[in-house]
């Protein structure tokens, strides 16, 4: 049977992309790097099997749950955990899924420690804790990973616990509100804090390769993302600066951290000196957009004209965003970036005519708006991506 | 040639000796502390995705120290710790307050802040068993939670006498 690369390196040879000679050469190196191309159907297989397992095992453990004593509970607990940590020792060395999978079960296999402790203990907590104690045990592991997802789950992760952190810490009471509001602008600067530490440490062995690249996407992405979305909102809205007085004196913290992950942007020798500018724009872009409504009066007495800017930021920011991705040739962000856009427009639309969705015809007229924008986004955005890298590439 | 990196192997051991040492505190805490009973009230078994538990409310009687100038509602405050002063025997709070202002005979208290529904002390929680919780597990009006306090002052339950 034909795997997957090996069909492909024909046609290649076939329609004369490359040689005879080069095919036996890919086809080598493929195999002595131990990549090996497994069939889905086989995976899919195995995967069902290796499921039918694992849920038949928890499935007879938890109708005996309660007949179990705890003490048999935690050494069975501590010898799995152990087995899995010896599992991944042995295969460590080694490279390929195996390794990885060995890993990632003793990494996850914390968490549910942590949850019988916690039961047999009759523990309680803000569950945030569990998760902040989870990330610090597993950090050493993690850093072992060679796949790119150990360092992407454990950022995003820590992202969502420091949403946790803030939202747990009773956010909404009066008193202690120095606390809160310290708290809730640090967790907001965190995105920034990872963005300005991958950038910092580009040219420093600080940070694996994997943890920079986690750090910078899950940095600027969610700054970028849930930013852009959120200050939209507060555009919108054009009254959050009356009740957002005594938070906004921690301002300071997203604004440093901020200012640090644009001068990290600067620094980077190893980028492009456009791409480090335009990334620094970018960042302080987003700053602006988020800050103005915060700190200034924008009810302008029309909804319209709010909304209308509010809007105009919201596309500016992600056509800076592209032509960001477009000059770093990074053709995935160019295309999130200009379907944002693409997104957007449709947005406006429904805000302006959305009444005239509730009927028939407007329904028609909306379903061909959107796919008006679908084809003209795909019409104009290998044009522009080609002008903006001036290379050609088709996204 | 050794057998395991030495980076791997101490990415392996540091967590699994935490868990060992986090398990050799908790055993010690249960065991060594002091042990007082305090009455339950406002039971809420759960049965949802974390298991079956129950939740209930400690009286320990003027809302732990919490309570509003008005004595009406519970005075929330995550900002500051909270103490109550235990002892072995009937009663055994005998002071409630900020924890900067404990006396120094306080040997042995509960530490925690003053929620929305008073004092917590992260001890609000425990676990019951499936078969337990199929016949409606409800603590009687008479109902108090088991406790090991030790001198840190994070508490832990130990059992509940209905």
């Amino acid at each position: 049977m034909l795997t997957p690369l090996s069909r492909r390196l024909d046609a290649w040879v076939k329609n004369g992309l490359i040689s005879s000679a080069q095919a036996l050469s890919i086809t080598e190196f493929e195999s002595r790097t131990g990549r090996s191309w497994v069939s889905f159907g086989i995976v899919g297989i195995v995967g069902i099997g290796v499921t039918a397992i694992a849920t038949g095992v928890i499935s007879l453990i938890a109708a005996n749950w309660e007949n179990i004593p705890p003490w048999l509970k935690l050494i069975n607990y501590f010898l799995l955990q152990a087995g899995a940590g010896y599992l991944f020792l042995r295969n460590e060395k080694k490279e390929g899924v195996w390794r990885e999978g060995c890993l990632a079960l003793f990494l996850l296999l914390f968490l549910a420690g942590i949850g019988l402790f916690a039961q047999v203990f009759n523990l309680e907590g803000d569950g945030w804790s569990a998760f902040a104690f989870w990330l610090t045990l597993v950090l050493p592991g993690v850093a072992l990973g060679r796949h790119p997802l150990f360092a992407y789950a454990w950022t995003a992760v820590l992202e969502v616990t420091a949403c946790w952190w803030m939202s747990s810490g009773g956010y909404w009471g009066r008193e202690g509100w120095r606390g809160e509001n310290f708290r809730q602008m640090a967790m907001v600067s965190l995105p920034l804090w990872l963005t300005a530490l991958s950038f910092w440490t580009q040219a420093a062995a600080v940070l694996s390769a994997q943890f920079k690249n986690a750090f910078t996407v899950l940095g600027i992405g969610t700054f970028a993302l849930f930013g852009t979305v959120f200050g939209n909102l507060m555009w919108d809205a054009g009254y959050f600066h009356k009740y957002n007085s005594d938070e906004l004196r921690f301002l300071w913290i997203p604004w440093l951290a901020l200012l640090i992950a644009m001068g990290g942007s600067l620094a980077r020798k190893q980028t492009s000196w456009n791409v480090r500018r335009v990334t620094a724009g970018f960042l302080f872009l987003i700053g602006i957009y988020l800050t103005i409504p915060l700190l200034t009066d924008i009810d302008f007495q029309s909804r319209l004209l709010r909304q209308i800017i509010g809007a105009s930021g919201f596309i500016g920011i992600a056509a800076v965003g592209a032509y960001l991705a477009a000059i770093d040739e990074q053709k995935r962000l160019y295309n999130i970036a200009t379907q944002l856009i693409a997104l957007r427009f449709i947005v406006i639309y429904f805000q302006v005519f959305g009444s005239l969705a509730q009927t028939g015809v407007g329904l028609i007229v909306s379903g061909l708006v959107i796919l008006g924008i679908a084809y003209f986004w795909n019409r104009i955005k290998k044009t522009l991506f080609a002008a903006l890298t001036k290379k050609g590439n088709n996204p | 040639m050794r057998p395991f990196r030495l980076k791997a192997l101490a990415a392996v051991l540091f967590p699994l000796l935490v868990m060992g040492g986090w398990l050799a505190q908790l055993k010690y805490d249960t065991e060594t502390g002091l042990k007082i009973e305090l009455p339950i009230r406002a039971y809420d078994p759960r049965d949802l995705l974390a298991g079956h538990y129950l939740t209930y409310q400690i009286n320990y009687g003027d809302k732990g120290g919490c309570a509003t100038d008005d004595q009406k509602h519970p005075r929330y405050n995550r900002g500051e710790a909270q103490c109550q002063c235990v002892r072995a025997g009937e009663n055994p709070v005998y002071w409630s307050g900020a924890c900067s202002t404990k006396p120094a005979e306080c040997e042995y208290f509960i530490k925690g802040y003053c929620g929305y529904s008073g004092f917590r002390a992260g001890i609000e929680r425990f676990y019951i068993s499936e078969r337990l919780s199929q016949e409606r597990f409800t603590p009687g009006e008479q109902a108090k939670v088991r406790l090991s306090v030790p001198r840190s002052g994070r508490a832990l339950v130990v059992g509940i006498t209905r």
